[in-house]
């Protein structure tokens, strides 16, 4: 039995560039979207102004699905409407791509090789989010495209004043009183925080996925290893499970993070202040 | 004693410091991470984000709103229809009791109209047949007088004439004309 590395390993090379099992799984299911993006293309033209049939139909029904999921984190079909691309894709890929790591021949197709004059198997294909580079690309990208959205919908000024919240500092000394500096103050240092906490984004996102999606891989090497057949079959069922749920994990927690960065902050006024004020006054007693 | 162990102490997380920067760049070795992987990845990502946008997303989401805008205008139009409908049906509801009174009208103005006609032909027929029964009457006396006339001057040639046989020899003409226009004077009053 041999575990699968962490790392992806390289299976050919192009000039310096290694291509890794991991990269031709993931190439293949590029090109599966590609063929099938082509097939709805197609297909929308052919059934223009028309009832759709078929595979339109069958996806019409899943995004009809996943839209109404989208409407209960953003609570708006038109934010909704401007995310699908992203969080759709997002669900999709992954998916697909754990699903396709459950496939025969998927971790054991592949060639020996002898490395450090210890012949090792290395397999041909290996689920694509089993390789950190690839779930990391892909968090990365969500966390930059939440802060460039959130830009364009509310202003670069007050976007960064949910980070460096030097215009709530501005105000409070405008009208000091003890209270409110030392809110601004401590706001100052909870944006700061927020700061540390999208660099967090990334790696949870990237390390949830990868370490789930890689866990299930050495899973189900032990069990086939263990005993061949029957035995591995509910963990195969398991997997599919857990790649369900992985790719609805990181495309809703995508969802909130695109949510909240286009999400206006809603400023703690002078108003607000006097009616948290009247709030907590007891209430006369006779 | 405190010193020295606060020493180890330091020293220990020294190491462990040293340790850790050390390995970093095996942490990511291990993991396999590449830069020139990571912006594969991304590409290939990039590219299904891409085509997914363009040929998926964006014209399906369109042809579903499309569809539902369809949709609301055909139930908003289905419900136009009915409300229209029921409009027209009140509305020949009223039109035709309209048309049903007037027809009624219409036909009871007929009926009397007609009854008017009725009488007016049964006295012109009355009067007419009176007339043609009075002419009748008229020219029947006119021929029977005639009838009479004929056969009253008829008989008194035949009277003259048998008379005449019987007594041509006794009584002279002016005698014999006179007898015999008494005797049809008197048979002429019998009859």
């Amino acid at each position: 039995m041999t575990l699968p590395p962490l790392a992806a390993e390289p299976v050919a090379h192009i000039g310096n560039f290694a291509i890794t099992n991991t990269y031709v799984n993931s190439f293949l299911t590029m090109i599966g979207f590609v063929i099938f993006a082509y097939i709805i293309k197609l297909a929308l033209v052919g059934y223009k102004n028309k009832a759709p049939k078929g595979v339109l139909n069958f996806f019409e029904s899943i995004l009809e699905v996943l839209l109404d999921y989208f409407d209960r984190v953003t609570r708006d079909r038109k934010k909704s409407l401007r995310f699908l691309p992203l969080v759709g894709t997002l669900f999709f890929f992954i998916l697909v791509s754990n699903w396709i790591g459950l496939l025969p021949g998927i971790g054991s197709i592949g060639f020996w090789e002898i490395k450090e004059g210890i012949k090792e198997f290395v397999p041909l294909f290996r689920p694509a989010n089993t390789d950190l580079n690839m779930t990391l690309s892909m968090a990365v990208l969500v966390v930059v495209v939440s802060h460039v959205l959130g830009v364009v919908a509310i202003g670069f000024f007050k976007y960064a004043n949910k980070f460096i919240k030097l215009g709530d500092l501005y105000k409070a000394l405008r009208n000091p009183t003890p209270v409110r500096i030392m809110t601004a103050v401590i706001e100052f240092f909870v944006g700061l925080l927020e700061i540390v906490s999208e660099v967090a984004k990334m790696v949870s996102l990237s390390l949830r996925l990868f370490g789930n999606v890689f866990a299930g891989e050495v899973l189900l090497t032990v069990m086939a290893s263990l005993v061949a057949y029957l035995v591995p079959l509910p963990f195969l069922g398991l997997e599919l499970l857990v790649g369900i749920v992985q790719a609805t994990v990181f495309s809703m927690l995508t969802l909130v993070y695109l949510t909240i960065a286009t999400t206006e902050v809603h400023e703690h006024d002078a108003v607000s202040h006097k009616e948290d004020a009247e709030m907590l006054e007891p209430t006369p007693t006779v | 004693m405190n010193i020295q162990l606060l020493n180890e102490l330091l020293m220990h997380t020294a190491h462990a410091a040293e340790e850790a920067t050390t390995t970093s760049p095996d942490v990511a070795t291990m993991f396999g991470l590449n830069v020139k992987l990571f912006v594969a990845q991304l590409i290939n990502f990039g590219i299904v984000l891409f085509v997914l946008w363009k040929w998926v997303f964006t014209p399906v989401t369109k042809a579903l709103q499309r569809r539902t805008q369809k949709i609301e205008e055909s139930l908003q139009t289905a419900e136009k229809i009915v409300h229209e409908k029921a409009e027209f049906e009140e509305w020949k509801k009223g039109e035709i009791a309209k048309a049903r009174t007037e027809a009624a009208g219409i036909v009871s103005q007929s009926k009397l109209e007609a009854e008017a006609v009725r009488a007016e032909l049964l006295t012109k027929a009355k009067l007419e047949q009176e007339k043609i029964v009075q002419d009748g009457k008229a020219e029947l006396a006119r021929e029977e007088m005639q009838v009479l006339q004929d056969a009253k001057s008829k008989l008194a040639d035949l009277v003259v004439g048998a008379t005449e046989k019987i007594l041509r020899e006794k009584i002279t003409d002016k005698k014999d004309r006179e007898l015999a226009e008494a005797a049809v004077q008197a048979l002429s009053t019998k009859y």
